[in-house]
């Protein structure tokens, strides 16, 4: 080919490609939506003096970039190539044996969030007088304190992120004060780090930052052996039928893969293990009324459906203290409820937390529920506190 | 706008290039002087009208300083020179002054309400004081038509950050929109841009993110060792940013049928401080020599007149760069080493191999360099006493692959132009070729670097040019 007609040619594909993202944002293409936390951004709308501070154009710049055609497909093409060039992003770190992690779980593990001992003395202390005000009414309290991979563990973490380990965390010391107070306490940390060699199946799934379904299937039926054990009740119980292995993660067991957005997904390091349930309802059995106030967690515990059959109607779970869940999938605003209503005829009230939420502790439900029976004025020093 | 952004990539040089590649050849300049306009009111509007008045004053400053001879026309010069210089004082160095002043006596370093610096203003005022100077010399006519002379000065490839073109280098070009419009030089200059844009984001980016953490740590929390890691990678970070962003402006301009000067020609392998200004920011050293070092008398007077002259230059390139003592120092610096060097220092490293010579220079301007990243001479200083402290760190300094990478493609573009092969491949890279195939080679390279570096952006912060803020 003449050399003036081949460089026209290679000049007109090269502006194509430049001109595809723009013309992409009209021609419509499917595209998988990105996973994690989205946003919608707005044009905006131009005035004068937003103009001549800079304001309109950048935020026009973001909206551009926001709405640019092909962004999912150069998002997850940046992705790809920084995880196969090992670069860590804040949302989720990639630790040794393609174990995915939560920045956050690490930095609690490194005691880089600690409270402080007095702080979460007077966490506990607060806690206490929920406590004993729920047996007043004769309702049963006790913590879930839920297992983290990074402090299962941490040879796992990736050498960027490793520190000199420390005992000044908010998990010691929460556990230490629980123990000190007398307050019934499931350590699901612990447990795991005990079973975790003779499991025959992932306690985490390595794709994962919740416990696995299988683990959390098994720590749900010692739940609930625990709240037939607190009330002195027969309650029911799972029941095991099988388990099936799956080379293939699905649900939570992926999660921290999903928000990873990359072409090429990774697979779990070991086959996982999925439980096929059945439902045992024993008419003699107890139906707890349950109110269970914690994170992301308890999800799973939903997911085997426990809350929906086992428990009683009026069993809600308060995710974070900013949403109610109730057992009939329904959900409102948790401000919008009345706590003093909710707790009432409750069985059980319960907290569980995950090391690095264990700083929003309650999430101010005790609180809360203090403020609203300051008529004894024994309380208020504790409340204000 | 930046250049590295992705409204420029995908809405400035398509919508633009797309009309200008379809407009006759009269109306090119136009066209380019209101998207240019357009350009800068995108970034920096409330300026806009300050440049415009400047350029209209400057345009009739010119073509009067053109007509008259003798004492007029050199006073005329001297007002037109004078009148740059003033708004570029006011604008840069205002605050600069009033807080010395005011601590001088005593009154502490309080500030004294900021005045915003026009972005690109030191630039601008560079070029105004070419086209004068040159039409002063004599050197060039100024132009008749004010769209060409405004061209000139609002260009966008260069308005933010230069290189900075005099006016006799470019007068013609601009006149005479021709000479340099083909398909080739629009190929050419995709490609440079590029390459530009993969050395801001793939390397620049890459390694500033360590820079970044090296000098925010806390004194104490780093050792010698990275310390002088930290200072390397200053020096990489600075010069791929640079160099980056000089052949995107390259690569703009010769789509457009411009040729600007080289800005850049592998600095880093310099045998001596003198041989490295000759190598790094060329069109600034270019502009210094013509503008002002000839003017003092450059080298025709005695030794001492001489050193006085090249201090001045070192220092007045320190103050352009920026109204800080930091700047001042560093560029003061510089000057006394060339000076020493010109008096005995390069006769001493002659005795040396050419690799000990490299060394030398680059562990010399490593060291002077932290002056242009720490936060202000202080910072530097405490910078500078740990890069010979001896202590060990307690900083986890980790570079991921990518790093690595980057690490790797730095030092290869930075280091291999010292072999002499790889050099004459670099000085043929960006030139016309003669095989088909090197096209073809051209634009997939182009295309693949466009996708991954626009991946890059679409994950990524905003990381403007570090010369934006001079």
């Amino acid at each position: 080919m003449e050399k003036k007609g081949l460089i026209n040619y290679l000049v007109t594909l090269v502006m194509v490609i430049i001109c595809l993202p723009q013309a992409f944002v009209f021609i419509p293409i499917s595209d998988k939506n990105l996973n994690g936390v989205t946003e919608e951004i707005k044009k905006p709308t131009w005035k004068l003096e937003d103009w001549l501070s800079g304001n309109f154009q950048k935020k026009y710049e973001w909206f551009f970039d926001y709405n640019l055609g092909l962004r999912k497909a150069g998002v997850r093409t940046a992705n790809q190539i920084h995880y196969w060039l090992g670069v860590q992003r804040k949302e989720v770190v990639v630790g040794k044996e393609n174990e995915l992690m939560g920045k956050e779980y690490i930095d609690a593990f490194y005691g880089k969030d600690f409270l402080g001992e007095d702080s979460i003395r007077r966490m506990i202390a607060r806690v206490t007088a929920f406590k004993n005000e729920l047996k007043k009414r004769g309702t049963k309290f006790f913590v879930v304190l839920t297992p983290g991979k990074t402090r299962l563990y941490p040879d796992r973490i990736p050498d960027e992120f490793r520190e000199k380990e420390t005992t000044a965390t908010n998990y010691n010391c929460f556990l230490n004060e629980l123990r000190r107070a007398n307050i019934p306490t499931i350590n699901f940390q612990d447990w795991f780090s005990d079973i975790d060699k003779k499991s025959p199946y992932p306690l985490f799934s390595n794709l994962g930052i919740h416990w696995s379904a299988y683990s959390s299937t098994i720590a749900t039926d010692s739940l609930l052996g625990c709240i037939g054990q607190l009330l002195s009740k027969k309650v029911n119980r799972i029941g095991f039928k099988e388990i099936m292995s799956s080379s293939e993660a699905f649900g939570t067991d992926k999660d921290m893969l999903e928000l990873m957005n990359l072409w090429y997904p990774i697979a779990p390091s070991k086959p996982l293990g999925y439980f096929k349930t059945e439902i045992n309802l024993s008419p003699e059995a107890y139906k707890p009324s349950v109110l269970a106030i914690g994170d992301s967690y308890y999800w799973n515990v939903i997911y085997t459906g426990v809350p929906e059959k086992y428990f009683a109607d009026g069993s809600v779970y308060f995710y974070y203290n900013s949403t109610a869940y109730f057992k009939n999938g329904s959900s409102v605003p948790v401000s919008k409820l009345s706590l003093s209503q909710i707790i009432q005829g409750k069985d059980i009230v319960l907290f569980m937390y995950a090391e690095p939420n264990l700083r929003k502790f309650g999430n101010g439900i005790d609180s809360a529920y203090l403020s609203l029976l300051q008529k004894d004025s024994s309380l208020v020093n504790i409340i204000s506190k | 706008m930046l250049f590295n952004s992705l409204f420029f990539i995908f809405c400035f040089i398509p919508l633009f290039f797309l009309t200008y590649f379809c407009l006759p050849e009269k109306w090119k300049n136009p066209f380019t002087l209101v998207a240019s306009i357009l350009f800068y009111t995108w970034g920096a509007p409330k300026f806009v009208f300050v440049l415009s008045a400047a350029v209209v004053i400057d345009y009739y400053f010119a073509k009067q300083i053109a007509r008259t001879e003798g004492n007029n026309r050199k006073y005329l010069w001297m007002i037109a020179i004078g009148t740059n210089l003033s708004i570029l004082l006011y604008f840069k160095y205002t605050n600069f002054f009033v807080e010395n002043i005011l601590w001088f006596f005593g009154s502490g370093s309080q500030n004294v309400g900021q005045i915003l610096l026009p972005i690109g203003l030191s630039f601008f005022t560079f070029h105004e004081i070419s086209y004068l100077t040159d039409v002063y010399r004599k050197t060039k006519q100024p132009f008749n038509n004010i769209v060409n002379y405004a061209l000139y000065i609002f260009l966008f490839p260069q308005l933010i950050s230069g290189p900075i073109i005099r006016f006799h280098e470019i007068a013609d070009q601009i006149k005479n929109r021709n000479s340099n419009d083909n398909a080739e030089n629009r190929l050419l200059g995709l490609f440079r841009f590029a390459i530009g844009l993969a050395k801001k984001v793939l390397i620049a980016d890459v390694i500033g993110v360590e820079v970044d953490k090296i000098f925010s740590a806390a004194t104490g929390d780093i050792g010698m060792t990275t310390a002088w890691i930290g200072a390397a990678l200053n020096l990489l970070n600075i010069y791929f940013d640079f160099s980056g962003y000089s052949d995107m402006a390259i690569g703009l301009a010769l789509i457009l049928g411009f040729r600007f000067p080289e800005n850049f020609n592998s600095p880093l392998i310099s045998e001596s401080i003198t041989e490295f200004w000759q190598r790094w920011h060329i069109s600034l050293g270019r502009w210094m020599r013509d503008y002002l070092y000839h003017p003092l008398g450059g080298s025709k007077g005695s030794l001492f007149q001489t050193a006085r002259n090249v201090f001045l230059i070192f220092f007045v390139m320190g103050f352009w760069h920026g109204a800080q003592w930091k700047y001042i120092l560093w560029g003061s610096i510089f000057g006394l080493i060339v000076i020493m060097e010109s008096f005995f220092l390069l006769r001493l490293t002659q005795k040396t191999s050419k690799w000990f010579r490299i060394v030398f220079t680059l562990l010399i301007f490593i060291q002077v360099l932290i002056l242009f990243t720490a936060k202000d001479v202080y910072s530097a200083w405490q910078y500078f006493l740990t890069l010979y402290s001896f202590t060990g760190d307690n900083f986890n300094l980790f570079f991921s692959t990518k790093t690595e990478l980057a690490l790797l493609a730095a030092m290869f573009l930075a280091f291999g132009s010292a072999n002499n092969r790889l050099q004459t491949f670099a000085t043929k890279l960006f030139q016309p070729q003669e095989s088909n195939l090197a096209y073809v080679g051209m634009a997939l390279t182009t295309i693949c670097l466009f996708i991954v570096c626009s991946s890059m952006l679409f994950v990524s912060g905003f990381h403007p040019f570090l010369y934006f803020k001079f």
